[in-house]
């Protein structure tokens, strides 16, 4: 009985945090487009954005993010990013984000979840991946 | 407050000149420290702990090239636009509250300019309030009570006309103290609400 509830509750959480937003964008230059499961998005500044979203930016278009654990990020001209997923909650200790930049360039500075959870960061390019060390620097500084 | 381990990477991925793919991965300087990346593919990795330092990666199944120093205002002025593009860094103030009640201090509500030309300067803002608990008495109750704070620092913000069109609110609890105590010490310090402008 007690098992089931707990299947419920965890499923039921599951789904809420799949539907809600992760990051919005702070800035926009030239044509950027959002590719959604529901279709084509114009970007626009102030736009929430989702897990699995695709961001594709022009010739001279450029985007910057911020996403919920303060991470911040910019994509440069004729690029394409995907956030493959993004789990941001402290006060279950679940934290997750995976992004893949599949052509073109982007700057990232990572916020919380890169000093609370750094092996959860993962930032793929065609020919590697790119993660962050240091979870022992960060217990010899605290 | 400020992130302890915090890092900037510049990545390149130069598309498909000559059939040849390469990606190219630079560690930036953000001032801190404990500034350092892992570069993997396939066949190997290798730890990139100088700020300029890069590698490049040519194919999932050979090693990233040796890391080598860029040239930092060479760096700056190719890749200007995306590197100016960055958003800012967010801006984090702390309400504090008299012992056991959601009652805002003054000294706290006095902040609330300030806040306001935060949320200006870093238009579109979204602010995110969190409320926290000290230690002394029940856990549960405790998030109830941060989350109460965390309520109140939301309505003193709506009476002071401070936008409010992208807000998160939520309690963590007694569970982020910014001073760690053993169980049941009531601490000042811990009794906060934090608002996040980013």
């Amino acid at each position: 009985m007690g098992m089931k509830a707990l299947v419920l509750i965890f499923i039921f959480s599951l789904s809420v945090m799949a539907s809600e937003s992760v990051a919005f964008i702070k800035s926009i230059k030239g044509d950027v487009n959002i590719k959604r499961e529901s279709g084509l998005i114009q970007a626009k500044k102030g736009e929430k954005l989702f897990s699995h979203d695709v961001i594709h930016t022009g010739e001279k278009g450029g985007i910057g993010l911020s996403f919920n654990d303060g991470t911040r990020i910019s994509v440069g001209e004729k690029s394409v990013l995907e956030i493959d997923d993004y789990l941001f909650d402290p006060s279950k200790k679940a934290f997750r984000f995976d992004l893949s930049l599949r052509k073109g360039s982007a700057v990232f500075e990572s916020g919380r979840i890169g000093k609370l959870a750094p092996e959860k960061v993962s930032f793929k390019v065609p020919q590697g991946v790119v993660g962050i060390r240091g979870t022992k620097f960060l217990v010899e500084v605290e | 407050m400020e992130p302890l381990l915090i890092w900037s990477v510049l990545i390149l991925s130069l598309p498909f000149i000559n059939d040849k793919p390469e990606t190219m991965v630079v560690l930036l300087d953000n001032n801190s420290s404990h500034n350092a990346i892992e570069v993997q593919t396939n066949s190997s990795k290798i730890i990139i702990d100088q700020p300029y330092y890069s590698t490049t990666l040519t194919s999932m199944e050979k090693n990233p090239s040796e890391v080598k120093k860029l040239d930092p205002l060479t760096l700056n002025e190719k890749y200007a636009d995306v590197l100016g593009n960055l958003p800012s860094k967010e801006i984090s103030l702390l309400f504090y509250f008299e012992p056991g009640t959601s009652e805002i201090v003054q000294s706290s509500k006095d902040q609330v300019s300030n806040l306001i030309s935060s949320v200006s300067s870093h238009e579109p803002a979204s602010i995110d309030i969190i409320g926290h608990s000290d230690r002394a008495g029940d856990a549960d109750k405790n998030y109830a009570l941060a989350l109460e704070r965390a309520h109140a620092v939301e309505k003193f913000l709506i009476d002071n006309n401070v936008n409010l069109e992208r807000i998160n609110v939520v309690s963590y609890g007694e569970n982020d103290p910014i001073v760690p105590t053993e169980d049941g010490v009531s601490e000042p310090q811990n009794r906060r609400v934090e608002v996040i402008v980013r």
